[in-house]
């Protein structure tokens, strides 16, 4: 018995990020989402094509009530192409965040009981949105053969794989941040869909970002990540150009990280008392 | 023997905020401090210590009782045990794997198959799927529920749910392992499995458990060492047999009288029906007590509160010591049962337990007013009130005989008309 790990519990535990209990509790991560994928495709009656349908009605909505709007250059994609991947890549930070803190509510009965790092319920609620995600993508290929089966050769994987990294980070940190507030407020439970639907309309999913921006634009787009996720997505799918400078992009990516960091100092400061509060 | 558990100076701290719930809405937060600007820096919290100044360490291979009324702080050590609330000061050392089972069946979801529940579970409870694989077999047929492991839980009975809950906590590979009343549910047979189980575990397998329950019975049988809680405190690791004493000592003080009048009516008129008072009478029904001879009658007297046209009736439930439903008492003749008597008011009712019926153990009494129209329940309160039934010697001798075996675990041990002849 002398080889046994030597647990320590006291009032104030050593502060830390905590990423190296989460590698130790992979496996939990892993069966977390599992749940959260077989759950959700079980109780629906459609299942898998529920997934995939949503995205699809909504563009066709778009397509046909909106489009007259947004009179722009897509580059020759075809206006509905455009917006689904817009859609698919909405989605994907939507759902993570939203899933985010209704799971934190839903498993209350098991933080209450079992110990494990709380941030394995936001992260697995992303993990399974990402699935989803997937799917939507296979969808869109779908769409793209039928469309011109040339099209699909523009796929940049790393630009692709850069922007779901992007897009993930963004929805985790969201997600988590309203996961802490929500342990002591319960409204933001209802707060959090309503930001998301207002960000919905200050990203490019339906129309295509100008560059020659005011001021009021420009914020707009450093605070908003999702502009920059949805670009590179277009940009990893179609080629279209990238319409983010370097320098702006770098700017993102560190107000990214900073919403990150203080997502995660956020929610492991409420980590330790959420038993006893949700 | 190491110790395999320190526990030093463990204190909990909990507020209590006053008419409010532990979270707070927004809005009503916003309105308090429109309405009171003033009191936005003071707190109508209270502090209250839940636990204080706990000590004790746990040597490997034992097994501990954690055992005291309601609210003495049990559950709260397990939790800060299980690292899932921390503690306000102190320091535990564990050397070892921790497996919690504060309740069963935790995450189950209907929707899943047994099979597919058994692994999620599993997982949280901190095993490895490895693990899980290798004794998945063991585990549904401890369990018995091989036929039914692709089915989803949903359409398990929730016998079943529970004894597969079990089987996956019982074949967990921890050191030590946390077990809060995971024995009071099920039926009988499965709780001996359940029983025969927890014993493999902390006689053959020699693993550290520490153990919550009211049954004094399992307590007994399983821990060597009791640790009673008492108001957050306790006078640390005892004997068994010890801490047990303390527990009944307890009940056996004279309860006191709460004065039901002084209940303002603005304040029972939120209640359609109420139990204000239990009280435990010997036979001249005026004195209050908890100690009673065989040959004496007992009477149980309840005040409560009635405020409804609806039907109401006055029940209580009494359990012995090893958590035995012993008997249930009705009062299906009263007035709000028929609903005749539709005035709101305080009432009284008096139940008579006749001599020479209830064995000599502790009973403890539940009392609940139930709607028979809705089938719901008005009110209930558990353990309201505990006494005990002694048969001296010579009243053994007397009336029932003296057997070589302590029986106090039986239910009931009336006086029985026997007839014996010579027939060769």
């Amino acid at each position: 018995m002398q080889h046994n790990k030597t647990y320590t519990i006291t009032a104030k535990s050593k502060f830390s990020l905590g990423i190296k209990e989460l590698f130790e509790y992979r496996e939990l991560i892993y069966i977390f989402t599992w749940r959260e994928i077989k759950v959700k495709y079980k109780q629906t009656l459609l299942g898998v094509l529920w997934v995939a349908l949503q995205p699809v009605i909504m563009m066709l909505i778009i397509n046909i009530f909106l489009s007259r709007y947004f009179k722009q250059d897509f580059e020759n994609i075809p206006y509905y192409l455009y917006v689904y991947s817009g859609l698919i890549a909405w989605n994907l930070f939507a759902s993570g965040a939203n899933t985010s803190v209704n799971n934190i509510l839903m498993n209350a009965n098991i933080i209450k009981k079992i110990y494990f790092p709380r941030m394995i319920i936001p992260l697995s609620s992303i993990l399974s949105s990402f699935v989803d995600y997937c799917i939507s993508f296979f969808v869109l290929f779908l769409f793209m053969i039928f469309e011109d089966v040339s099209l699909i050769l523009n796929f940049n994987p790393i630009y692709w794989i850069l922007a779901t990294m992007i897009i993930m980070l963004f929805s985790f940190s969201l997600g988590l941040y309203f996961s802490a507030l929500v342990v002591k407020y319960r409204d933001f439970r209802y707060i959090l869909p309503f930001f998301i639907q207002l960000l919905f309309f200050l990203s490019p999913v339906m129309y295509k970002i100008q560059i020659d921006q005011k001021i009021l634009q420009d914020i707009l787009i450093y605070f908003n990540p999702m502009v920059l996720g949805i670009e590179l997505i277009r940009a990893a799918v179609f080629n279209v150009p990238f319409l983010l400078s370097l320098k702006q992009t770098l700017i993102i990516l560190i107000i990214l990280s900073i919403y990150c960091l203080i997502a995660v100092l956020t929610f492991r400061n409420t980590e330790e008392y959420i038993a006893d509060k949700i | 023997m190491s110790a395999i558990l320190e526990v030093e100076n463990i204190s909990k701290k909990f507020k209590i905020y006053h008419n409010k719930q532990p979270y707070l809405s927004l809005r009503d937060t916003i309105i308090d401090i429109i309405k009171h600007p003033s009191k936005v820096f003071q707190s109508d919290t209270e502090e209250f210590w839940a636990l204080k100044d706990i000590n004790f360490t746990v040597n490997e291979g034992e097994s501990i009782g954690i055992i005291g009324k309601n609210g003495a702080g049990k559950s709260t050590l397990l939790k800060i045990l299980s690292r899932i609330t921390p503690p306000t000061k102190g320091k535990i050392t564990l050397r070892g794997r921790v497996a919690s089972l504060l309740e069963v069946g935790t995450g189950f979801h209907p929707e899943l198959t047994g099979k597919e529940n058994v692994y999620f579970n599993g997982a949280i409870l901190g095993m490895k799927r490895s693990e899980i694989k290798r004794k998945f077999d063991e585990i549904v047929a401890f369990a018995g529920v091989e036929k039914f492991i692709d089915t989803p839980l949903k359409h398990y009975s929730s016998g079943m749910q529970l004894r597969l809950a079990f089987a996956v906590a019982a074949f967990l590979e921890a050191e030590i392992l946390v077990v809060d009343e995971v024995l009071a549910v099920g039926d009988a047979e499965f709780q001996k499995k359940c029983l025969g189980k927890m014993e493999d575990v902390t006689k053959k397998e020699g693993r550290t458990v520490l153990f919550v329950s009211h049954n004094m019975g399992t307590i007994r049988s399983l821990c060597q060492k009791g640790l009673y809680l008492e108001r957050g405190q306790t006078p640390g690791l005892e004997p068994v047999e010890k801490a047990i004493n303390r527990y009944f000592d307890i009940y056996s003080e004279k309860p006191k009288k709460v004065n039901y009048f002084e209940n303002n009516y603005r304040e029972l008129n939120k209640y359609e029906a109420k139990i204000l008072q239990v009280e435990v009478l010997d036979s001249s029904k005026e004195n209050t007590k908890n100690s009673f001879l065989i040959s004496e009658d007992i009477y149980i007297r309840v005040f409560y509160w009635v405020n409804t046209n609806q039907p109401v009736l006055v029940n209580f439930l009494i359990l012995n010591e090893v958590g035995v439903k012993v008997m249930m008492g009705t009062d299906a003749n009263s007035d709000f049962y028929s609903s005749k008597k539709k005035q709101s008011g305080i009432y009284c009712t008096d139940f008579k337990i006749p001599s020479y019926i209830l064995n000599n153990t502790g009973y403890f009494v539940h009392v609940a007013l139930d709607s028979p129209v809705h089938q719901t329940c008005y009110d209930v309160i558990m353990n309201a009130v505990f006494f005990e039934v002694v048969d001296p010697l010579n009243e053994v001798s007397l009336n029932r005989g003296i057997i070589s075996k302590n029986y106090s675990d039986v239910a009931i041990w009336p006086k029985l008309e026997s007839n014996t002849q010579k027939i060769q």
